[in-house]
C-alpha cells in the first residue's frame, strides 16, 4: 500500500512512449479520446481501436496489466451492457418469452461497451508510462500558456510535488498520533457518533498543528534558499520535445482526421 | 492570482491531508469512519486556510489524482479515466466547496454558528457541481436515458443525511482546531 502511494500507476519500462514528452503524451491522450468520441458506430471505431492497438503494443507494458486495472469498473460496463442490450426498442433480432434482443440494442451495446474499454485503455496508456512527477512538469507546461488568464501553472504544480512529498509523512504521523492517543486510553471502536467524532477530533487537530508546523519550516527553509517562484527558476530536467514528439503529434492528428471522416461515411 | 512561497507550501500540505484522509484512515482505522472523509477534508481546508488557498489545495488534490497516483477514495482510486466516472464531479465539488467555506467565514467570523452554516453550505456546494455532472456522464458518456428525479435518488438522498451529519463534525473540529491555528491569510500559524 505504502508503495503504492509513492510509486503510483508507472510501470518503468523502456519503450518509444515512455521517452516520449510528457506534454506529447497528454496531448496524445486529449486527442485519442476525441478520437474514439468522434469515431461513429462503424469503420470509424474498427479504425481507433487498431491506432489504440499499436500504442499499446509501443508502450511494451504487459497488456494483461491493462485489464487488470480495468476490474473495478466492469460490473459498470457489463450493466451498461446489458441495460442497452434488452432495453433499447427496435426491429427484433432474438425473441425468448419476455426478453426481446433488437439489432438496434446490440449494436449500442457493443458500440458503447467498446467505446468505454477504449478510453479506459487510453487513460490508463498515460499513467503507465509517464512518471508523476514528469506527469506534473507536463501539466505545468500546458497549463502556462492559461497564466494570462490567471492560473496559476507553477504555483499548482509546486502544491503538487510538495503534496506527493508529504503524503508519506503524514501517513507515518497519523499512524503516531492514533497510537499514542490509543496508549492514554483513547478507544476509537466503540460510542455513537457523537462519542466518535470528539475521539477523531483528538487525531486531527494534533495533525493539523503538526502539519502547519511542517509548513512553517518548509515555508522558511525554501525562502532561505531564495525561492521565488517560477520566474527565472531552472530545473535539473529540462523538457524538450524531439523529433519523435512531433511524430507522434502529427500522426495522431492525421489519425484521428482519418477516424472522423471514415465513422461519417459508414 | 498568486501564491506566496507560505501559501503555496500550506496548500500543499493540505492537499498530502486530504490524500491521507481518503487513503490512510480507511486503512488505518476502517472501524473509525465507515464512509469517505473527504468531504470534511475539503470543509476544513476551507476552514483553517485562505480562500485562494484551500481553492489550490483541493485542485491540486484533484489533479495528483487525475495524474494517475492512487489517492481518490474508490477504485481505481486514480488515473485520468476518473474523469469518466459519474462521481468525478463531486471531487470538482471539493474545490468549489473549499474555496466557498472559506470565503463566508471570512464575511462572518469565527463562531459556532458560522462554522456550521459555512460546513453546511459547503456540502451543498459540493452535490451543486457533483450532481450536474453526474448527470452528463451518464447521459452522454454511459448513454443511460436519466432524469433529474433518477439523479437525486443515486446521487442525493442516499448521502445527504451522512453528509450534513460530516458537515456537523467539521464544524466541530474546526471549532476545537480554530482555537489554536489562526487562519489569517498572512500570520497562519500557531498562536502559542
Amino acid at each position: 500500500m505504502f508503495t503504492g502511494v509513492t510509486i503510483g500507476q508507472y510501470v518503468p519500462v523502456e519503450s518509444v512512449i515512455h521517452n516520449l514528452d510528457p506534454r506529447t503524451k497528454l496531448l496524445l491522450t486529449l486527442i485519442a479520446m476525441v478520437a474514439v468520441l468522434a469515431a461513429g458506430s462503424g469503420w470509424g471505431l474498427v479504425l481507433v481501436t487498431g491506432c489504440i492497438a499499436i500504442l499499446v503494443f509501443l508502450t511494451r507494458v504487459p497488456w494483461l496489466l491493462y485489464f487488470r486495472g480495468m476490474k473495478p469498473l466492469f460490473i459498470l460496463v457489463a450493466l451498461n451492457f446489458l441495460i442497452q442490450l434488452f432495453m433499447v426498442p427496435g426491429e427484433p433480432l432474438l425473441q425468448w418469452r419476455l426478453v426481446t434482443i433488437t439489432r438496434q440494442g446490440l449494436t449500442l451495446a457493443l458500440v458503447m461497451t467498446a467505446r468505454l474499454v477504449l478510453l479506459f485503455i487510453i487513460a490508463q496508456l498515460l499513467t503507465f508510462t509517464t512518471s508523476p512527477v514528469s506527469l506534473i512538469d507536463g501539466i505545468e507546461r500546458l497549463l502556462s500558456p492559461l497564466r494570462r488568464l490567471g492560473v496559476p501553472a507553477h504555483e499548482l504544480a509546486m502544491v503538487m510535488s510538495i503534496a506527493l512529498r508529504f503524503i508519506p509523512v503524514f501517513y507515518e504521523e497519523s499512524e503516531k498520533i492514533v497510537k499514542a492517543q490509543v496508549s492514554r486510553g483513547a478507544d476509537f471502536e466503540s460510542g455513537n457518533l457523537i462519542t466518535r467524532a470528539r475521539n477523531l477530533s483528538s487525531v486531527l487537530v494534533p495533525l493539523f498543528i503538526k502539519a502547519l508546523r511542517r509548513a512553517d519550516d518548509l515555508a522558511l527553509a525554501m525562502e532561505v534558499r531564495c525561492y521565488a517562484g517560477g520566474g527565472g527558476r531552472t530545473r535539473l530536467r529540462e523538457l524538450r520535445m524531439r523529433e519523435a514528439d512531433y511524430l507522434f503529434l502529427a500522426g495522431a492528428l492525421l489519425a484521428a482526421v482519418g477516424v472522423r471522416l471514415a465513422g461519417m461515411h459508414l | 492570482m498568486k501564491l506566496s512561497t507560505r501559501e503555496m507550501v500550506l496548500a500543499g500540505v493540505f492537499t498530502a491531508l486530504a490524500c491521507c484522509f481518503a487513503v490512510v484512515f480507511r486503512l488505518v482505522q476502517p472501524a473509525l469512519v465507515p464512509y469517505s472523509l473527504l468531504p470534511m477534508a475539503a470543509l476544513l481546508a476551507g476552514g483553517l486556510l485562505p480562500r485562494r488557498v484551500a481553492l489550490a489545495s483541493m485542485t491540486a488534490y484533484a489533479l495528483i489524482g487525475l495524474a494517475g497516483i492512487p489517492v481518490f477514495a474508490a477504485p481505481p482510486f486514480g488515473g485520468l479515466i476518473y474523469i469518466f466516472k459519474p462521481t468525478f464531479g463531486f471531487i470538482l465539488g471539493f474545490c468549489l466547496a473549499a474555496y466557498l467555506v472559506a470565503w463566508l467565514l471570512e464575511r462572518t467570523g469565527r463562531t459556532w454558528i458560522t462554522y456550521l452554516a459555512a460546513s453546511i453550505a459547503g456540502i451543498l456546494a459540493i452535490y451543486l457541481v457533483g450532481l450536474p455532472y453526474l448527470y452528463f456522464i451518464l447521459k452522454f458518456y454511459l448513454g443511460q436515458t436519466v432524469n433529474v428525479f433518477r439523479v437525486l435518488q443515486i446521487g442525493f438522498w442516499p448521502f445527504i443525511g451522512l453528509d450534513l451529519l460530516k458537515a456537523v463534525l467539521a464544524a466541530l473540529i474546526l471549532h476545537r482546531a480554530g482555537r489554536i491555528i489562526t487562519p489569517e491569510s498572512e500570520q497562519i500559524g500557531i498562536t502559542s
